[in-house]
Parts: C-alpha cells; structure tokens; sequence
C-alpha cells in the first residue's frame, strides 16, 4: 500500500479463527493476512497441476509458494506481501514469456491445521484430502463449500492446509467452517 | 421396568434402565433395545394399522425391512415429527417419544374397509373413481390419502441439521454381521484403507440372534472385540447405525448416517468412494401366505429369534414355528435354549434331519394352516386338518433371500436360484463389487466366514497386496446349525367360507394373493405390472419380505417358475428430504457473493435493499428517511444521476484478463464485431454470439497493451463467457499464445455517472492524469493512479448514457474508495444507485440486457447486424447468416410508448394487432383466433422519471416497419391491455451526446 494515500485497506475476516477438538483430534482455522499473489502464465520448470513448490528467489528468505492452477499457468504465493519484489523476482525469471496477473485481493487465504484438519475437509470438499493421498505440497483446484477452492497440503510436521477461497465469499466460507465439526 | 416377556442373557445393558413414551404411555427398557424389542416386552402387541383395510397389525421383523411398525417420532425439544420410522431401526434412549400411525389402536372406524374387502380389491381406485373426472383430484384422491395408514408430516419445517460429506477409501464393506466382520478384519490386517458400514445401531448381524460362537468366543464378545480392534487401527472408518442407500456410477456409494442424538447433525450422508465393495448385507426372510397372516403376533421367525437372543424378549408364551425350511427348525431350537416355549413345529415338509434336533418338541410334518384367530393379537391356529393350537405367537420361516438390491442398483438382474428358492447376485454387478456371506448364498456362519476370507482376498489380489494365514487366520464358527435346506411353501390353500379371510403378501400394501391372482387374470401377468397395479413392493419398506412370495404366486398362477424381478432402485431405505438438502438451506442454501460497497450499504440508515443475483447479492436500491416506497426512491436515483452524479457498485461483472501474442486472435473469434484494429488505451463493445448464430453474450474489452486486454462480461454470463474462451483457447486453438486469468474478484469496480462525474473523479484520480474530454474521450481506457499512488483502471464508457466512467481499484481499497466518492461527492448531491436505477436508465436509453439477450434472440433482432464483421470469422458467423434470422420482417428490437401517458407497461406482455381477436377460454384474453396476430413480446419496461411516463423495449415482428404504429399490449397473466405506439428505442438521448460531452 503506497504509504502516503488516503484509502485504508479492508481485509476479509479480519480478526476470524476457530478452534475445537473431537475424539482426541484438534482442528484450528485462522486467516492469513499481508500476503501477496501474483497468477504466472509461462511456459516454465514450475510444479505440474496437482502440485506446489516452494521457491528459491534471490537474496530472499520469504516462503514463496508456486502452486499449479492450470497448464503453464501458476499462482506463486508470497508470505511477505511484497508484490514488487514478486514481481520483480518473476520478471527476472521469466522476461517477457510470462504473463504476470496480480491475484492479491481475489482471494481470503485460510489455514487449517491439526489432525482433524482432514475429517473438517471431508464435511466441505469432495476430494481425498487425507494425509497418505494429499502429501506435502499437493495442490487441487476443486470446490469447497459450493465455492471454488485451491487447497494446498504444506509440507510441516503436522497436518496443515493452506485454502484459497473467493474474497467475495468469505462470510460464506467462514460460516460454512464453523458449522462443521469439531467446530460447531 | 418391562420385565414381563423379559429372558435371562441377550445384548442388552440392564444396568441401564431407559423410559419412553409410546402413544402417551410411558413405558421402560433398557440400553441396548430397540423400540420393537422394548414394546414387545412391554407386552405391546399392536402397533398399527393397516394401509388399506386398516387390520391391527404388530412387528413382524426385527430389521429394516419391517413393514407394520412404522412410528411418528417426536423430537421432545423442537416439536419436530418424523413419522414412518421402522420401530425395529430406533435404538431406544431416555425419554423417546413415538407414537403409531394409520388409525387408533383400540378403536378404528376405518376399519370398516376391512368388511368392505371383497368390494375393494386390487384395480379398485383405478374402476370406480372414474367419473367425474375432476373429482379424482379434488374430492377422491384426498379422501383416499386422508383414509389411508401411513404417516402424515408436521406440516411445520423439518429443524433437525443434516450434512453432507465425502470419504474415500479403497473398500467399503457393506454389512456388519460375521462376514463383513470377517473381510474387514482380513483386509485391516493387511494395511487395506477401508470403510465398514452397517445399519444396526449394534454390530453382529443376524448372528446375534444365534446361539453361535466363534474361535471359541461367545459371537457377541467375538464382534466387541473385532470392532475394538477394527476401531483402533487408522486407516479403518467404521460408519454404525448407517445405511448403504445406493450405489451410483465411478464407485460412488450413498451412505446415510444416523448420528448419535448429541451430534450436532441427525443424519450425514455420505458420498463414499471406493475402488472395490464387499456387499455383506446376508439376507432376508421371508413370510408364507395363509388366511389371516398378518395377525399381531406372527411375526419372522428370524425375528423372534433375534428378539430372544439379542434382546432377551420373548415374543409370545405359547410360541410355535412355521417352517418350510431349516433356518426355522434352528430357530426353534434356538428359541427353546433361550427359554422360550415351543409348543410346536409345523413343516410343511415331509421330513427333514434337522428335525430330530427338536427332541421333545411337537413336530407336525407337513402342517398347513387353515386359518388363524385373534383380532388384536394371535391367540391360535386352525390346522388343515382341522386341529386348533392355541398360541399367541407364530414364528414363520418362508425362507431367505439374499439382500442384493445394491448390486442390481447399476442395472444388474438377480438371477434365480431353485435349490435356495432365492435370487442370486448376477454377474453384471457395479464394477468392484463383491459378494461374502448369504447375500451369495452362504446360509450358515461357517459359510459366511469362508465366502468373506475369499472375498477380501480377491480385494487384496487385485489392490497387490497380501495377507498370510498367521496375520489373519480363518475365523471358526461354532453352532449346532442344520444345513440351509428349502422346499418352498409359497401359499396354502384357504378353506371354504372363507370370503372376507385373506392370504397377506404386503403387510403393508394390505395386497393379498387374491389381489395377485386377480391382476394375473386381468392380463397385469408381469411383475412390473403387476407392481404397479397392486402395489405390491412399493412404499417404505420397497416389499423386502414380500417380493419374492408375490412373484413365486404369479408365476405359480402362470404356470411358469420365478425368472426376473422387478427393477432395484436406489434408495434402499427411505431417505428424509432434509438429508438430500444437507446443510444447503437458510443462509447455507448456496453460496453467497457480497461487493465490496456491500458493509457500506448494509449500515446505512436505512439500509439498502440487497437482491439475489446468482450467487451475488447487489443493491437493488438505497431508501433515504421519508421514501415512501421504492418507486420514490429509485426515481430519486435516477434523476440525481442525470443532474448531478451518482455512483454504482458493478464490481460483479464478469472480468477476464487476457494477454498473450494471440490475444487479438482471440477476441476476433469471439466476438462477432472487429478488435483486431483496437487503438491502445481505448475501450470496444461487442458481442459474442453462440455457435448457433445467437447472442450469448455482450460486453466491453479494453486494450491495456499490446498485447494485454480486459474483458467485461454480464454478471450472469460471467463463468460462462469464461468457460466459453477457455474452450476455445484449450480446445479450438491450443497453439494460441493467449493467457486467460479471470480478475473478477480482484478489482472492486464502480459506474460513476452523471454531468458531475468528471469533477468529483478528478478529486479522487492523481493530479498527473488529465480527464478532460479531449485527453480521455468517451470509450478511453487508462491505468492511473489514484488516492496518492494507488494504482486504477479507468474505462470511460457508459451503460446508462450520461458522461461516465468506471474505475476499477484492488479489491481491498473498495470499501474505502466508494465511502471517499460518496464523501466527495456530498457537495454535488451524488447519490449511490442501484440495480433498479441502472435498469430504468439503461431502459431509457435504450441499452439490452438479460431481458433482451434471452439466449433465443441474434445480432438482426437486436438491432445489432451492422456489428457484424463481414471481413472475419468468427464463433457463430455461419449460423447468424440463417435466412430466418436475416429477415427483414423478422422480429426486430422496438421501443414502446403508451398512448394515454398515465398507463404502464409489463414486461413479459404480449404485443397484438390492434384488430387481433381473442376467445375468453381462459380469461378475458384467452387463445389468438390467428396465431399471426401476435406480433412479439415486451422484453424490458419500466416507468422513466426522466420522461415522465412508461417505456418498454419489445420484439416485434417486421417492427422497423412498424414504427409509429399503435399495437395493442396485453398481459393477460394480469387481465390488463393497454394501447401503446411503437417507436425507436432509443428513448433518451438517442445521439449519444450526453454521453459523449
């Protein structure tokens, strides 16, 4: 955000997060704000549909995701919200066979973690979610809740979802979660 | 405490003592009852009456397939009622209320249809309420529904939650008796991911009702222990009290839960995936047909079996068996172990070995029954030979058959099997499926054990995986079982004056075997048919007991043998209406979308007025302090932004980035008008036609780039039009270099129109952007920035004719922006609009929109053929140049205008020739006498405050040679015609000049 303007940005679901336990297994749901996304058309080494990678960018330590959505195309997510540098680091590597589409405020960013996150996925989303057929750094383009969804299985020790949903429909999806157990 | 037909053992927790309430009586049991169990040991014996003749009735089976006792359930905190419900399918709990249905239980004054008999037997509705015809709807049928035995609804909203989920797992082994136990363990062992499903509420199957044990472990410790084991491993889902409702295509199965009461949901119903099945559902047992079998009281054997030994109830004291097989001398046997009184085995066959089994019990070979005795309750039986039993139970054993309806939900047909009397599995079962236990066939726990082992390891073969014997040994049955010998005894012959005594097939279509002979020789001789014209088979219990008996007499009186069933379908057991909506209602009933302006409308005082528009909601309009109504306030709207400036949230059209070398290309085979020589930083409408030639869509494209455009779409055909370019780029030319991203979401986007627009945008866009007329023309596009460096996309272009603008910001600067415009615009008294002013004004000029683009509407009808590029191709090209669509007197795009000012004009009416004639058939304005005369239809109309009177837009035929002309306007779903002039339709600055300036 340029530092000098009068417009203050509004984020979805500000300050939303759940959290409940069955049969000994939590689940937690939290936002995630203060990211940035950019869509990368190329043809390119980026992971194949069905799959995200974790980047190697110059000089630079952020987490930065690139997560298939379709052939030779690609959301490359970055944890620090610095469109510019995203920008710049995928101009460096691509030139100008790339087309580059700014993704930042489509989407509400969620995180579901904990060894329930997979019984919570099951209630919302058609597709097998469960830890030995969604391993690290899967990705789906799929629904969740009627609604379109990208999940990612992140590579961490426990159980842990990234989920991408419209910003449009954040209410929805959030409402949608805490009516699913353990969070109900 | 109900301990008067109480035995000792059973699988019952008696240190759980329960209270229920059964037709306002408040009755016990205990933990481990089901309803049936705990009112038959309450000494209920009648629970219901019957549908058609209203006959007493009591429990028959101990299973799903129960066709009598069929309860009303009250929820005790919401009111809610859920009637026929099995009372063999409800575990009890503390304080269940349920009630029976069809009739009083004492008193009946419906039952005087089972006097009228003889007079109403099958094909009787179909014969006599002919006449009038009008009264079969009105009076007749109402009357029969009214009369008729099955539960009625609450007529009140149904409160309870129901949800819907997925699983996915290798297996899914259906039936939790000894055989699917058995593969599950077998398959567990052996890593297999799979799901166990059963619709018990207790698993064991029909062996719990057996004196059976296995590896020298009582059954049922046998079951606790395998279903502990089965629970503890991860990557087993056990799925109790839930029943497999159908089977569908890609391994799909339908799985309904019933949750425990304290669970959020009642019921889950469950999409499960799975490669492989193992349909373990054993069998059912089935009734013979005799005078008066439908007594309370004679029940299945295997019925009476499983209430003695798994509950520890006995059906009756003086209890005898009917057999024609030797599950039923077993279950005598059984029956007496547990305590219960046999005072006698009939068989109708001759001999049997199982018969010396019985030792001191009476056996009478080849038994018939006259007929039977006891309105209320069984109290004795008639033989054929005239002898009378005095009993108050009869437990009938007609023979098994195997419950293979899921594998024929695919469209596999059972075959015949004349040694078990039974339908077989056939080989054209859902692909995966298997079969393990007596749903093959397997009449006996050993057998079943064997049949599962092979079973899963087929499954384990096929996944490559194995199992060895010292992982999974073979489980060993024990029990003094016979071998599952028939000689089937479908009928026996009633005795003379015996008129109003029948043979019951259905229990609960009251169909009998006269009901079946007499279809038979009214030429109903096939099955199907014979279904349909008796209704045997169909209502909740879907003839489980009663199928197989009915066919066994058809074919008899044909004089052939059994050869085909009727036709299985989903779902096996019924399925309540809110468990198919799942969580999908009230706010969850779909997916709602909100602009970002939306928490701004939402709080203002009052608050706007939001409509559904697929999944969006929009403003329909913004009511100030002392509006009247929505008229006044829409009104207000539309002249505040033709004088002045007013501002509308468009942030739900459709926005599609396409870049890329062949984007060009593209856009010219998509759109019917040019964009090849589309200027940089300029903006173009067109439109998008089918392949059939008509509109599917329109919209606006602007070039931010060589090779960089942004296509607006409708909001409706958003996905669409999508859809539509990702086919033709994927599909039609996947050597393009074109890239198609949507950014719909991405950017909140605002119409801000009127004669101020320009000075209250140039307070918002950065200094360094010139706005002026000459710098940025009407259909200019730019990015700027705006608010001090944020960064914009600026369209000049206008959807309701005035000067206008749209400016499209990311998404988290919408809220913002639009409360800044709104401050901004305070001191030219800007207004926000909504749909209904975006629709009056775009009226008035004369813009379409969904009213128009109606999907069966082309370029020439719109008025639109001069866009038609003749120096290209295009999608649909071919198809528009039809001679029907090119027609000159073809329907054409017109403007209507009211003759007497004070009229108004509804969409949807229909427009005539002033000299059309009408017939009053159905109303004033009925049937055209000459369908010629009906020139078209209003699409659009609305009352312009711009012009002071009505306006509509119309297709009518030969309409540009019409112009002038007075046409008469009638609605006649309102009754109401009004006279009206047709005009151009561009009503409102037709020269663009407002627009322009």
């Amino acid at each position: 955000m340029p530092a000098k303007s009068y417009l203050k940005p509004t984020m979805p679901l500000a300050k939303f997060a759940l959290a409940g336990k069955t049969g000994g297994d939590e689940a937690r749901l939290s936002v995630k704000h203060d990211w940035c996304m950019l869509s990368v058309a190329a043809k390119s080494g980026l992971p194949a549909p069905g799959k995200s990678a974790w980047l190697k960018t110059d000089a630079n330590t952020t987490p930065t995701l690139a997560i298939a959505t379709a052939l030779n195309q690609h959301f490359i997510w970055r944890e620090d919200g610095d469109m510019l540098a995203l920008l710049a680091d995928m101009t460096r590597r691509f030139g100008k066979t790339a087309s580059f589409t700014d993704q930042s405020d489509a989407w509400l960013c969620l995180v579901l973690t904990g060894h329930a996150a997979p019984s919570v996925l099951e209630r919302l989303c058609a597709i097998n979610t469960q830890a030995h057929a969604f391993p690290p750094l899967s990705a789906a383009r799929t629904m969740l809740a009627e609604v379109d969804a990208l999940i990612i299985r992140l590579p961490h020790a426990q159980l842990e979802y990234m989920i991408f949903t419209p910003r449009s429909s954040a209410q929805y999806v959030a409402d949608a979660f805490a009516m699913t157990p353990p969070f109900i | 405490m109900a301990t008067k037909r109480r035995l000792a053992g059973g699988h019952i927790d008696r240190t759980r003592p329960l209270t229920f309430r059964f037709n306002n009586r408040t009755l016990s049991g205990f933990h481990g009852d089901s309803v049936a169990s705990a009112l038959l040991a309450n000494g209920v014996r009648v629970v219901g009456r019957s549908f058609k003749y209203h006959r007493p009735r009591g429990i028959f089976t101990a299973t799903s397939a129960e066709p009598n006792a069929l309860l009303t359930l009250t929820d005790s905190t919401s009111g809610t009622q859920t009637p026929n419900i099995p009372a063999t399918t409800i575990p009890l709990t503390e304080g269940l209320v349920c009630r029976s249905q069809g009739g009083g239980l004492t008193f009946d004054p419906m039952a005087i249809n089972d006097w009228l008999a003889p007079f109403i037997s099958a094909g009787f509705y179909y014969k006599t309420f002919m006449w009038p015809r009008r009264f079969w709807e009105r009076v007749y049928e109402p009357l029969i529904r009214r009369a008729a035995g099955l539960g009625a609804l609450a007529g009140e909203a149904d409160t309870a939650k129901y949800d819907h989920a997925t699983h996915h797992s290798e297996v899914l082994i259906i039936g939790g008796g000894v055989a699917g136990i058995t593969a599950a363990l077998r398959l567990a062992r052996a890593g297999v991911r799979l799901c166990l499903v059963d619709e018990d509420f207790r698993w064991g199957g029909q062996g719990l009702g057996m004196t059976a044990s296995v590896d020298d472990t009582p059954y049922g410790d046998w079951v606790a222990q395998a279903i502990a084991e089965l629970a503890s491993l991860p990557h087993v889902r056990l799925l109790p009290q839930s029943v497999v409702f159908g089977v569908y295509d890609h391994n799909c199965y339908g799985v309904l839960e019933n949750c425990q009461p304290q669970a959020p949901y009642r019921q889950i119903m469950w999409r499960v995936i799975a490669k492989h099945s193992i349909l373990a559902t054993g069998a059912i047992e089935r009734s013979m047909a005799f005078t008066n079998n439908d007594r309370p009281h004679i029940m299945l054997a295997g019925a009476v079996r499983q209430y003695a030994l798994r509950f520890a109830t006995a059906c009756g004291g003086r209890v005898a068996v009917l057999t024609c097989n030797d599950s039923g001398i077993d279950a005598a046997h059984d029956l007496i172990t547990a305590g219960v009184k046999v005072t006698a085995v009939l068989d109708t066959r001759a001999a049997a070995p199982s018969h010396k089994r019985l030792q001191a019990t009476r056996l009478i070979p080849n038994a018939r029954i006259r007929t039977t005795y006891g309105r209320k309750g069984l109290s004795g039986i008639r033989l054929s030979d005239g002898e009378v039993l005095p009993l108050d139970c009869l437990a009938v054993a007609g023979g098994w058959s195997p419950a293979l309806h899921l594998a024929c939900h695919l469209g596999g047909r059972p075959t015949w099997n004349d040694r078990l009397a039974a339908f077989l599995p056939a080989k054209n079962a859902p692909q995966g499926m298997h079969f393990a236990g007596s749903v093959m066939g397997a009449m006996s726990s050993q057998g079943c054990i064997t049949s599962a082992a092979a079973a899963a390891d087929q499954v384990l073969a096929q996944l490559g995986k194995t199992t060895s014997p010292s992982k999974s040994p073979l489980p060993k049955a024990k029990n003094d079982s016979s071998p599952y010998t028939i000689t089937p005894c479908w009928h026996m012959a009633a005795g003379k004056s015996q008129a109003w005594s029948r043979a019951f097939i259905d229990l609960q279509n009251d169909v009998t075997s006269h009901d079946i002979a007499q279809a038979n020789a009214e030429g109903y001789s096939n099955v199907e048919h014979l279904k349909r014209y008796t209704t045997l088979g169909m209502a909740t219990d879907q003839g489980k007991t009663s199928n197989i008996l009915g066919m066994a007499i058809l074919a008899e009186a044909r004089g052939e043998s059994i050869s085909g069933s009727t036709t299985f379908r989903p779902p096996y057991t019924p399925i309540a209406i809110g468990a198919m909506a799942g969580r999908r209602r009230g706010k969850q009933f779909r997916p709602t979308r909100v602009t970002p302006s939306h928490t701004w409308g939402e709080n203002q005082t009052p608050p706007a007025v939001f409509m559904e528009v697929g999944d969006w909601l929009r403003a329909r309009y913004y009511p100030r302090v002392g509006e009247k109504n929505w008229h006044v306030t829409v009104a207000r709207e539309v002249t505040t932004t033709r004088t002045a400036v007013g501002i509308c949230d468009v942030s739900t059209l459709g926005k599609i980035d396409i870049q890329g070398r062949d984007a060009v290309r593209l856009l010219d085979l998509v759109y019917a008008n040019g964009f090849s020589r589309l200027p940089l930083g300029r903006v173009r409408y067109g439109i998008m036609l089918r392949e059939d030639g008509f509109v599917l869509d329109d919209g606006t494209t602007a070039r931010l780039g060589d090779e960089h455009f942004v296509m607006t779409t409708t909001t409706a055909e958003a996905a669409t039009v999508f859809r539509h370019l990702q086919f033709c780029h994927q599909c039609l030319y996947p050597h393009w270099d074109v890239r198609l991203v949507s950014v719909t979401e991405q950017f909140a986007q605002y119409a801000i129109a009127g004669p101020k627009s320009r000075a209250l945008l140039q307070a918002i866009v950065d200094k360094q952007h010139d706005l002026s007329n000459a710098a940025f023309p009407f259909m200019a596009c730019a990015e700027v920035n705006i608010a001090n460096g944020i960064g914009a996309r600026l369209f000049r272009i206008s959807f309701c004719g005035e000067l206008a603008y749209e400016l499209a910001v990311p998404a988290r600067y919408g809220d913002a922006l639009w409360r800044r415009l709104m401050q901004r615009g305070q001191q030219y008294g800007i207004t926000a609009y909504g749909t209904e002013a975006l629709s009056v004004m775009r009226i008035e000029k004369g813009h379409i929109a969904g009213g128009e683009i109606n999907g069966q509407t082309c370029a020439h009808h719109l008025g639109l053929a001069g866009m038609l590029a003749g120096n290209k191709d295009y999608i649909g090209k071919t198809l528009a140049a039809r001679h029907e669509l090119q027609r000159d007197d073809g329907l054409r795009l017109v403007g209507l205008v009211p003759i007497n000012a004070k009229t108004s004009i509804t969409a949807g009416s229909h427009i005539l020739a002033p000299n059309a004639s009408l017939t009053a058939q159905h109303g004033k304005y009925g049937m055209l006498a000459d369908p010629s005369d009906d020139l078209g239809w209003v699409s659009s109309a609305t009352y312009s405050p711009s012009l002071g009177h009505w306006l509509g837009l119309a297709f009518v035929m030969n309409g540009m040679a019409r112009l002038g002309e007075t046409v008469r306007v009638v609605d006649s779903l309102r009754q109401r015609e009004v006279l009206a002039r047709i005009t151009g339709h561009h009503f409102y600055d037709p020269d663009g000049i407002r627009q322009k300036g």
